[in-house]
């Protein structure tokens, strides 16, 4: 006689061996996902569709249900450099290494950084042969500027044109142990369109707190790849210049 | 021996770079006074400015005439050894001039 139906919930006991269709126990095992698994888990049922990625890198979609390994192309500040001035140094230079066609706008952040003489102003000069010269006579600069001292204030500017400076302070930079400069600039350098740059530093002599907020524009259609800071006929002492890409 | 810092490494400069920034150095010092005398025709601008107004009104004192007019003559007064004191500025804080010029010739009658 055919059986035509066997009832599993009352007919069998026992377990089922893994060869004959069964689990091989009274219960489900667990998987071992790290051996236990082979080939990647498609985007559709919620893995990620990839076996590996890149040191540093974003996940992104590449197609509805598929997903890569890719850059941030979002915006950022990359960190390019960072310089400890030295007592004595006398210039401050990010040069072709970091000045590069990868970037199209840069940042420099100055902290506290301090002047050996008194009385100095801040300044910035660009080359386009990695330091072999320097950009000369084609610097537009001009900056807004506030003294403060108690109950006293003044709001001027100055301004320069075809310099070779680009400067970003008046001579009133003082060389005090509390005194030095602090702030940032943003650079922009579009190949060889000509430079431009705008700032905002505070500084400090023995009795002034002193703000500028400054723009430049250099009329040469080089393509900067080394850019340098110094004071005015003297050295630093000490602070911190730091290097950022922009990507927009 | 003197260094530039290029990418946060500090190098030796070298005779050309040192040559270079020693001839600027001097420029700029050889400058200092005329920057002084600069900064203090500045004031001086700003302090007759203050004052056209006794000018304007038609009743100025004499003391005030004497005043405008050491303003005006302090180049003729007043050589390079004394610019650092026609640019003093008060520096203890705890006063209520602190940060203020403290030469007598600034000193409004």
């Amino acid at each position: 006689m055919a059986l035509s139906k066997i009832d599993v919930t009352k007919m069998i006991t026992g377990v089922t061996p893994l060869t004959n269709g069964g689990t091989g126990g009274t219960s489900i095992p667990a998987t071992n996902l790290a051996s236990g698994v082979t080939g990647t888990l498609p985007v559709g049922n919620g893995g990620i569709g990839i076996a590996s990625g890149t040191t540093d890198q974003f996940l992104k979609f590449t197609g509805t249900t598929t997903l890569a390994s890719a850059t941030d192309n979002a915006g950022s500040f990359t960190k390019l450099s960072t310089v400890d001035i030295s007592s004595g140094d006398s210039l401050v230079a990010f040069n072709s290494s970091i000045i590069t066609s990868t970037y199209k706008q840069y940042l420099f952040m100055f902290t506290d950084v301090r002047s050996t003489g008194d009385d100095t102003y801040f300044k910035m000069q660009e080359s386009t042969n990695n330091g072999g010269g320097f950009l000369a006579n084609d610097c537009d600069w001009q900056f807004m500027f506030q003294y403060s001292t108690q109950g006293n204030s003044e709001f001027n500017q100055n301004h320069g044109k075809n310099d070779t400076d680009c400067q970003l302070t008046n001579a009133n930079v003082g060389n005090g142990a509390n005194e030095g400069i602090s702030g940032q600039m943003f650079f922009s350098r579009n190949g060889s369109l000509p430079s431009k740059a705008n700032w905002d530093v505070v500084s400090t002599n023995n009795t002034n707190m002193q703000f500028w907020s400054g723009a430049m524009y250099r009329d040469d259609n080089g393509t900067t790849n080394y850019v340098r800071f110094q004071m005015q006929g003297t050295t630093f002492v000490s602070g911190r210049i730091t290097c950022y890409g922009i990507t927009t | 021996m003197m260094y530039k810092n290029v990418n946060g490494e500090r190098i030796a400069m070298s005779e050309n770079e040192i040559a270079e920034f020693n001839a600027e150095k001097t420029v700029w010092e050889n400058e200092s006074s005329n920057r002084k005398l600069a900064e203090i025709k500045h004031l001086r601008l700003q302090k007759l400015m203050e004052t056209d107004f006794w000018v304007l009104r038609g009743d100025i004192t004499d003391a005030q005439k004497l005043y405008r007019k050491d303003l005006r003559d302090i180049p003729t007064n007043y050589d390079s050894s004394k610019y650092d004191e026609l640019l003093a500025r008060e520096t203890d804080k705890t006063k209520d001039n602190f940060g203020q010029l403290t030469h007598a010739v600034w000193s409004k009658p």
